[in-house]
């Protein structure tokens, strides 16, 4: 009985030993450059036949791998495998839904936005009935790269694919805004008061409540920019600034006089020719960039 | 006493070796050995499930329905492959084809043993898988669907360990039965990955024959429908019972054939 | 049909890997069994009694020759269901008990159900495994295998038992035992063919012999008619005959004091050393003649050991 004791506790003692040795190794690789450590996936083709059938099961494992480790590559690896990488997996599997919703992150996050795009495109042509892609596309060109044309491009394929969803039309309504083409936004913010207005749901409620502040502003906006190229044209016309903001409607230059949606009348100052509102806008401060 | 062709002796024999083989299966070690570590696995794959964000169901099904094929696959060889050798070994087979019992009734009952050792097998596995599954809330009853399939391709990849167990030792049946596996499950890569580099029409016309004469496992799971939603087309389920039937008789023939006039020293 | 097995001119030949070292083990065997005889097919180790009794049960293939059993060919499968055959050393599955073995193996053999229900328990009994077939199989002694392959071999009743080696690794009760159920098996009508190298054994209960030698029946026929029943020499042991000479024609295997143990060959001086002895005043304490046995039979046919 004593021999067994002794043997196993001997084996106790290997065992530590074994695994502080374990550590130090650990320790030794951890020091090599980080371009070291393997990052390469091979291609699709061939992981696709190595996997032996079972290609989702080869994704996920590529995708569980990919999601621990690309934070920590050099700017070089990323650089270069990233893509590939997200590329590679949906390849494996082209409805991997969460594949392309990582990779575009991961890309965003080094500012790749034709790769985003890229791989977003290659999403929504696998997968013909998704709108959650084309969404997510839209989000990185609409709040990072700010490019408003891209984001409405996306915004419209993922409303043709979901129809009727009041987010959707948020968005493209804000991207409209953003643009500067208030007449389609403001169709859009009537189309969503008027298909909510009538519910009684919280989402209801607050796309109304947005729609309605959208619309104010809006209106003041088209107003402003109408009543100002007005001015511009008389003055270009006439050779003076007009007199006042009626002169123009008598001259026929407007066909009628706004007033702002409060029901107040806009303010012309004489003297420079600016045309301002006395109400204030709904959206104010940094909510008011457009 | 047996009168030739009688039919119901005919089946009575097969249903006779063949839950003397179940008992013989079920008694090895390699069996459990191989069921338990699939169980772990699948047990395992909650884990897996936890690392990739947002998506544990459909992770947790990949990996629960990958660990039941491949799994079963191994059992199907290592099993498979000692089916008739041992029986020549230990000599027990002597006292089988002594008495009149024809050698492809002997060689379809010890088929049939080890297909219904392989059914239990796989019930079992795919207990487990849905347990976890309902754990985590993405049980779908499309999983049954799925062992169905992955027993179709059990019944060819035994059909192939039986027919190396007749004629040569475990060792060398098994590396063949394994690279039958492996040629069945990659042979899609002949049109997709050598045929774009061949450039003349008949060099063509011979990668796509020969990948038609070659058994392309992976046309019989369904394992990545399953975990995409993805519905079965129309018509497969009968052609790929179909399919699965003509290579098993092929091989139950073939195997037949070497079998019928080996001498068993 | 009167004959239960006949063979005729059966040769087997085995090849070794890629036809270098081919052995013909069986070269022309030619035999006839009766039907209702216990027949002892003899021979040395590796002259190839286990090959033919292969060929017999279709587990081999002849390359030529005919093999008739109970009159069916050979290649006529069904034959075998009126056969019964015990393998030397027989090994079988240890997990089942010796019941399931014997409802497996009449399952193979197409005995049906009921008829195997009631026939299993006489079996068990007259081999004497009463109360041990629930046992595993793997639990029996060598003894105890060898009976129950004696048993699963009689399952279907057959008119012809094959038995390699019955009585082989057999303590003496055992090998008693088996020599009384072959016997048994005779008065049923059965047609019992075993082989052996144990001459004693076949001796004992063989009606006929075929002696098996290389791979050629050297000797074949009924043991009475090989057995000369001449009387091939006395053995005679006298007492106080010291100074005795014996007459020309014995010789002196022992001498032990006054006691010698002569050899004699021949009846006219087997009578000679009697009336010599008797004159020297010497008693006669025993006279025991020799008949040619099985062995010296057999022993003759081998080159280099015959006597």
């Amino acid at each position: 009985m004593w021999k067994t004791l002794a043997g196993i506790c001997l084996i106790a003692v290997l065992m530590v030993g074994s695994a502080s040795l374990h550590q130090d190794l650990v320790a030794l690789h951890n020091t090599y450059p980080s371009e070291f450590r393997s990052y390469y996936v091979p291609s699709s083709a061939y992981l696709s036949v190595l996997s032996l059938g079972q290609q989702n099961f080869w994704a996920d494992l590529v995708f569980i791998w990919s999601i621990q480790y690309f934070d920590r590559y050099a700017q070089s690896v990323r650089d270069t495998y990233l893509f590939h990488t997200y590329d590679v997996i949906t390849d494996l599997n082209p409805h991997f839904y969460e594949a392309y919703i990582f990779g575009d992150l991961f890309l965003s996050l080094d500012k790749r936005w034709d790769l985003i795009y890229k791989l977003a495109d290659k999403g929504l042509e696998k997968n013909p009935k998704n709108w959650l892609i084309a969404w997510d596309a839209g989000t990185y060109a609409f709040f990072q790269q700010k490019d408003y044309a891209v984001a409405l491009k996306y915004f419209h394929i993922a409303e043709e694919r979901n129809p009727g969803d009041p987010r959707l039309k948020d968005f493209l309504a804000n991207a409209y805004k953003y643009r500067g083409d208030y007449e389609r936004s403001l169709l859009y913010w009537e189309n969503l008061k008027a298909t909510n207005e009538k519910s009684d749901t919280e989402q209801a409620h607050f796309f109304t409540f947005a729609a309605e502040k959208n619309i104010f502003d809006l209106t003041i906006k088209i107003d402003l920019r109408d009543l100002n190229a007005a001015v511009q044209a008389y003055q270009k016309a006439r050779g003076t600034l007009p007199p006042t903001l009626p002169a123009l409607v008598t001259a026929g230059f407007l066909k009628a006089l706004p007033v702002d949606p409060a029901g107040k009348p806009y303010l012309y100052d004489h003297a420079t020719g600016e045309v301002s509102c006395q109400t204030p806008f709904k959206f104010r401060g940094k909510y008011a960039q457009w | 006493m047996a009168s030739r062709g009688d039919r119901s002796t005919v089946v009575h024999q097969i249903t006779a070796l063949a839950s003397n083989t179940f008992k013989e299966a079920t008694r090895s070690r390699v069996f459990y050995i191989l069921l338990a570590f699939a169980v772990a696995l699948l047990l395992f794959s909650s884990a897996m499930g936890f690392m990739a964000v947002g998506s544990i169901r459909r992770v947790v099904l990949d990996m629960g329905l990958s660990t039941v094929s491949y799994f079963s696959a191994m059992t199907a060889i290592f099993v498979g492959v000692g089916l008739i050798y041992r029986e020549i070994e230990h000599k027990t087979i002597y006292n089988i084809l002594s008495k009149p019992v024809s050698r492809t009734v002997f060689l379809a009952g010890r088929y049939a043993g080890l297909m219904a050792v392989l059914l239990v097998n796989l019930a079992a596995m795919t207990a487990v898988l849905s347990l976890v599954l309902a754990f985590f809330g993405g049980f779908t009853p499309r999983v049954f669907a799925a062992a169905g399939y992955i027993y179709l391709e059990l019944l060819i990849l035994t059909a192939v360990a039986l027919f190396f167990s007749s004629v040569t030792s475990p060792v060398v049946s098994a590396l063949c039965t394994a690279a039958f596996y492996i040629i069945g499950h990659t042979s899609s890569a002949l049109p997709d990955l050598l045929v774009p580099y061949l450039t003349s029409t008949w060099e063509r016309r011979l990668a796509v024959g020969i990948y038609h004469i070659l058994p392309d496992l992976n046309l019989l799971s369904i394992n990545n429908l399953v975990s995409n939603n993805i519905p079965t087309a129309h018509g497969f389920a009968i052609r790929a019972v179909l399919y699965t039937v003509l290579t098993v008789a092929i091989l139950m023939l073939a195997s037949a054939l070497c079998f019928k006039r080996r001498d068993l020293v | 049909m009167d004959e239960a097995l006949r063979l005729k001119a059966v040769d087997k030949t085995f090849r070794g890997h890629l036809s270098i070292g081919s052995h013909q083990v069986l070269r022309g065997v030619t035999l006839t069994v009766p039907r209702g005889v216990i027949y002892g097919f003899l021979g040395p180790n590796g002259a190839g009694k286990t090959t033919t009794l292969k060929v017999i049960t279709g587990l081999l293939f002849a390359d030529a020759g005919e093999i008739s059993i109970l009159g069916q060919s050979v290649e006529d499968r069904s034959v075998r269901g009126r056969i019964g055959f015990l393998p030397e050393s027989p090994y079988f599955y240890d997990y089942l008990s010796g019941y399931e073995l014997l409802i497996f193996m009449g399952r193979l053999q197409g005995v049906p159900a009921a008829r195997l229900a009631a026939r299993i328990p006489g079996l068990i009994k007259a081999v004497g495994l009463e109360g041990k077939d629930r046992l595993q199989l793997r639990k029996y002694s060598k003894g105890m295998l060898q009976r129950i392959g004696l048993a699963q071999a009689l399952l279907n009743d057959p008119d012809l038992v094959i038995l390699d080696e019955p009585m082989s690794g057999l303590d003496p009760i055992g090998r008693r035992e088996v020599r009384d159920l072959i016997l048994a098996m005779k008065d049923q009508g059965k047609t019992v063919f075993f082989s052996s190298h144990i001459l004693a054994d076949a001796e004992m209960i063989c009606d006929q012999v075929a002696i098996l030698v290389k791979g050629k029946v050297v000797q074949e026929g009924p043991l009475e008619s090989l057995l000369s029943s001449e009387v091939q020499f006395w053995d005679v042991t006298v007492r106080g005959a010291a100074g005795m000479v014996p007459p020309p024609g014995c010789s002196v295997l022992t001498r032990l004091g006054t006691q010698l143990l002569i050899r004699v060959d021949r009846e006219e001086t087997l009578q000679d050393l009697l009336d010599r002895s008797r004159a020297e005043g010497a008693s006669i304490r025993a006279v025991v003649p020799h008949k040619s046995s099985l062995e010296d039979l057999f022993l003759s046919h081998i080159p280099g050991e015959g006597r």
